[in-house]
């Protein structure tokens, strides 16, 4: 009997795994790592293609550092709002999502340089897209804080309707108006008092009446979308904004619009640490872990004592190979790339685009022809034009705790259309080969990104 | 618990540790390995087909440690599943003659099928993603890993260290 509840007991946490039992269990395998070393054998099999694999990483290296740094100041130039929309005098302070809550899907968690001070109600754009406020300044963590996305329930925003030659039709957007799962891109911002106009297509910028001088104001011409119409059951019909960028995994910097600060400076940078080596942990590969379903991992020597926080980033060089999973006291256990169901957002330099493009989160889905990665994309705004495909290089994107920007995934051919695509990605570098990796531990070692 | 007891089982362990490193490494980078046999679940069943039952939890976790290291299940999912199997195995013996070569290799491939199920039911219920698998790939993964345990599975019960540790067979 109680070989049975034991049983039950370890069946139930496995599938609905209770984080502080999971530590505890994982400390008591502790003396796994002793274990791995008993086979490291094998793993000598395999010696001369690690110092090969090495090799290459390390000639390559500059170049991807430089490609990376490029494409990040590349995304810094196409998130600064166009001057014309900014009201004289206010600051434009640069911010990147660090985190996107589980279950809070409509706000962004967000990091700005330490030393400016920001209040709470000032909006939030990228480029010359509006999407959101500042909604809480973290009292604790200088230089952190929480934004409500336009597409949060109780989010409103007065709005005026564009369209050229003719007069403006007011209205009030916020919310969303439905996931449509079975509509391309099907993410649509409800509209709510729609005035009594004819247009039935146009562009949707913010135009706050009653914000006259208050912060809501200040982003008065910033995009909110384009104002899609359809007639639905019952012959009504129903209006609704289509946002230009992806506001469920795109954002990965934004803008905030602050008031100016006497002697300040009009502009606030935020400098991206991916490359600084104070950043990282050297850590060396016990083992590779793989299995028939395609499951595939690695389990990472630590060092007792060094803290290691799950979800952070292991790289090889300048390619990112996967996150950690869990971390007990000597061994960290990683998903890597090709791992069925690790989520990633990615930023990528796709071939005949100005800018980089924030294209969003991406699921693995094992290994596919060739070593290609698998993953399935949801494209929700698509890629210029839209038609056709294009080169890509893709490089790791925001709102992932612990995997910072501009690490390096592989390449890929990528649909511009809107929709679901399954896409095969060619890694950078293969993790099979390598016996030494990388674990994020961010500035100041404390696993922040 | 004599000195040659804690022996065969440290060194159950490194055959433990050296199967599951070796499945690993005949899984890299295949994209269908479902013909690939388990190494590692085939000598966890030639072994408790064959050992007193009253020491098969030792083994369970024993084999689990090993495999902890070489997978990127979570610990408790794979303590889960070598319980699940040393219970099934003390089930089946009190109704037949497990370590006879086919009933064995019959059990190592329930085994081999059901693992792929069970990991695939963990995937899933921790990440949400995972393809479910065919009846053709638990087939494929069942016949292999009983095929070598019919084969190999006398093999294993001879290498050195396991004598000592199932000298003492019962069959209740």
């Amino acid at each position: 009997m109680s070989a049975l509840i034991a049983l039950g007991s370890l069946t139930a946490l496995s599938l609905r795994p209770i984080p502080l039992v999971e530590r505890g269990v994982e400390q008591l395998f502790a003396p796994a790592r002793l274990v791995a070393e008993v086979a490291a054998p094998i793993r000598w099999l395999s010696r001369d293609d690690a110092v090969e694999a090495a090799g290459t990483v390390e000639r390559g290296r500059q170049e991807v550092v430089s490609e990376a740094l490029e494409l990040l100041e590349d995304e810094r130039r196409s998130v600064r709002p166009p001057e014309h929309l900014i009201p004289a005098g206010l600051r434009m302070v640069h911010a990147e999502v660090v985190e996107r809550v589980r279950g809070e899907e409509d706000s962004l968690v967000i990091r700005w340089a330490e030393g400016t001070q920001l209040e709470a109600g000032i909006p939030v754009v990228v480029g010359e897209h509006y999407v959101g406020r500042l909604s809480l300044v973290d009292p604790d963590e200088p230089g952190r804080g929480q934004v409500e996305l336009v597409t949060g329930r109780d989010f409103r925003a007065g709005a005026q309707l564009y369209v050229p030659g003719s007069a403006r039709g007011e209205l009030i957007v916020g919310g969303l108006l439905r996931h449509r799962g079975d509509v391309d891109g099907g993410l649509f911002l409800a509209i709510h008092s729609p005035g009594a106009w004819k247009q039935r297509e146009g562009m949707v910028r913010v135009f706050e009446w009653l914000g006259e001088g208050r912060a809501g104001a200040w982003a008065d011409g910033f995009l909110l979308g384009e104002l899609v119409s359809e007639i639905i059951e019952g012959g009504d019909e129903l209006m609704r904004v289509r946002p230009l960028r992806d506001l469920a995994s795109g954002l990965y910097r934004v803008v905030l619009l602050a008031p100016p600060e006497e002697g300040g400076v009009s502009e606030v940078d935020l400098d991206a640490p991916t490359y600084d080596p104070s950043c990282w942990l050297g850590a060396s590969v016990l083992t590779r872990c793989t299995s028939a379903r395609g499951r595939d991992g690695l389990r990472l020597a630590l060092s007792s004592g060094v803290k290691v926080r799950e979800g952070s980033a292991v790289a090889f060089g300048p390619h990112l190979l996967g996150r950690v999973e869990t971390a007990g006291a000597v061994t960290a256990r990683v998903r890597t790339l090709s791992d069925p169901g690790l989520v990633l957002p990615l930023l990528a330099r796709v071939e005949g685009e100005e800018h980089p493009v924030a294209i969003g989160r991406v699921t693995t889905e094992g290994l596919g022809p060739g070593g290609a990665l698998k993953v399935r994309w949801e494209s929700m705004v698509g890629i210029g034009d839209g038609e056709g495909f294009a080169p890509a290089r893709l490089f790791t994107g925001g709102g992932v705790l612990g995997v910072p920007r501009g690490l390096l995934v592989g390449d890929a051919i990528l649909p511009r259309s809107v929709g679901v695509h399954e896409v095969l990605i060619q890694p950078g570098t293969d993790a099979s080969n390598c016996q030494w990796a990388d674990v994020w531990v961010g500035p100041g070692g404390g696993a922040g990104s | 618990m004599s000195l040659s007891h804690i022996g065969a089982w440290l060194v159950a362990l490194v055959w433990f540790a050296w199967a599951s490193a070796i499945d690993t490494q005949l899984t890299l980078g295949g994209e269908t390995s479902y013909w690939v046999p388990s190494l590692g679940i085939a000598l966890l069943v030639a072994w408790a087909v064959r050992m007193e039952v009253g020491t098969l939890w030792a083994l369970a976790c024993l084999a689990a440690l090993a495999k902890v290291s070489f997978s990127v299940e979570p610990p408790v999912a794979i303590l889960a599943g070598n319980l699940a199997v040393v219970m099934l195995v003390r089930f089946g013996r009190r109704s037949f003659d497990l370590s006879r070569p086919l009933a064995r290799s019959l059990v190592a491939g329930m085994v081999a099928g059901g693992w792929l199920f069970w990991t695939w039911l963990v995937l899933n219920a921790r990440h949400g993603e995972g393809v479910h698998p065919s009846w053709e790939v638990l087939m494929q993964a069942a016949t292999s890993t009983g095929l070598l345990t019919l084969f190999l599975g006398g093999v294993f019960a001879k290498l050195p260290g396991a004598r000592v540790l199932l000298a003492r067979r019962s069959l209740r």
